[in-house]
């Protein structure tokens, strides 16, 4: 099942969290090798501590972390603006309440083999970026900000997402990183829906309000 | 519930968390007398428009508590060229054109310029970006 949890509930989810930051000391250090904050096991930086919010993917049970994404305000502090600032125009961040930021995307093959063995590392992205999809259609976010490597975009594509790039930048690691648009409507959604084979939504509680939900 | 009714409480409402560049926190929240099924198709509506609304009234209230603005953030390249358009009376749809980025883009990039501007309406940035010498008058 797909969750969306905010820092008033963390402490009802710490084990799929930790696992969460498990996963993403695998990915982002030890696979990407990325200058990422580690201790021990785990990877978290500052701005896990601004209380984002995490969409996470786990089994029905809650107890086995599948994937995961992290939202961000654009109204406050993120990643992009104080990090990967140089991957947007003339170094200039983008601000307003209906844009937010994804970070830190990360998928547990090993739990994904396990749980959905149909489905490849970048299907699982896709489905964690079409309950992203949902949940801002739900809070009337209408942008996503997002950085990544020029690959990602055939991954994105496949899902049936245009990501716009509007900027990119080299000296993060081997592969330049860019800046993405993605602009959240119904028609994205339904977009998505086809390109990924789901006919129901992923969150629960989130069918009401949405326009042009039909299954 | 029944205390809040006493004080004229409604039974519906929305609460819209705020976090600003300097790590401030705040949050808006609105009552509504209006049933759970009308207030759901009206929040529908005014959602994003609300959260516009939450960020003037933040930005006010902190000009309220120290007395001046926050220094105005930088706007991109992107953002002036978008907001240069829109002073000469150009739409988001003929700007897309004029810039050959979607619409969307367009919108994106006038949604931040705004509400760096102080979160008002875009008529409001235009006269802002103009007064601070960001865009030609």
């Amino acid at each position: 099942m797909f969750l969306t949890i905010e820092a008033d509930r963390y402490h009802a989810y710490q084990h799929l969290l930790f696992h969460m930051h498990k996963t993403r000391k695998v990915v982002f250090h030890d696979r990407l090798q990325w200058d990422v904050p580690v201790t021990g096991d785990v990877e978290i930086d500052k701005y896990d501590r601004l209380g984002p919010v995490y969409l996470i993917w786990c089994d029905a049970s809650a107890k086995q972390f599948i994937g995961s994404m992290r939202l961000l305000p654009t109204t406050g502090p993120t990643l992009l603006d104080e990090v990967f600032r140089a991957t947007y125009p003339s170094n200039v961040s983008l601000s307003a309440p209906s844009i937010w930021e994804v970070t830190r995307t990360c998928v547990d093959d090993a739990a994904l083999a396990l749980h959905h063995p149909e489905k490849t590392p970048a299907m699982a992205f896709g489905m964690i970026m079409l309950a992203v999809c949902e949940w801002c259609l739900l809070h009337g976010v209408e942008t996503i900000v997002t950085n990544y490597e020029p690959y990602l975009a055939r991954i994105y594509r496949r899902a049936g997402v245009e990501v716009v790039e509007i900027g990119r930048a080299e000296g993060y690691g081997r592969y330049p990183v860019c800046c993405g648009m993605v602009e959240i409507s119904c028609k994205l959604l339904a977009r998505m829906r086809r390109a990924l084979d789901v006919t129901a939504p992923l969150l629960t509680g989130s069918v009401a309000g949405i326009e042009g939900y039909a299954a | 519930m029944g205390a809040a009714r006493r004080f004229g409480l409604g039974q519906s409402g929305y609460s819209i968390p705020i976090v600003d560049k300097r790590h401030r926190r705040a949050l808006l929240s609105l009552n509504s007398h209006r049933a759970t099924e009308a207030w759901q198709e009206h929040l529908a509506n005014y959602k994003v428009d609300w959260h516009d609304l939450a960020h003037l009234v933040h930005r006010k209230a902190l000009f309220e508590a120290f007395g001046e603005h926050d220094p105005l953030p930088q706007l991109g390249p992107r953002e002036i060229e978008c907001l240069t358009w829109t002073a000469r009376g150009k739409e988001a749809k003929e700007i897309a054109g004029i810039l050959r980025i979607s619409e969307h883009t367009v919108r994106t990039y006038l949604k931040s310029a705004r509400h760096k501007l102080g979160g008002g309406t875009l008529s409001h940035a235009v006269s802002q970006a103009q007064r601070y010498h960001l865009i030609a008058p």
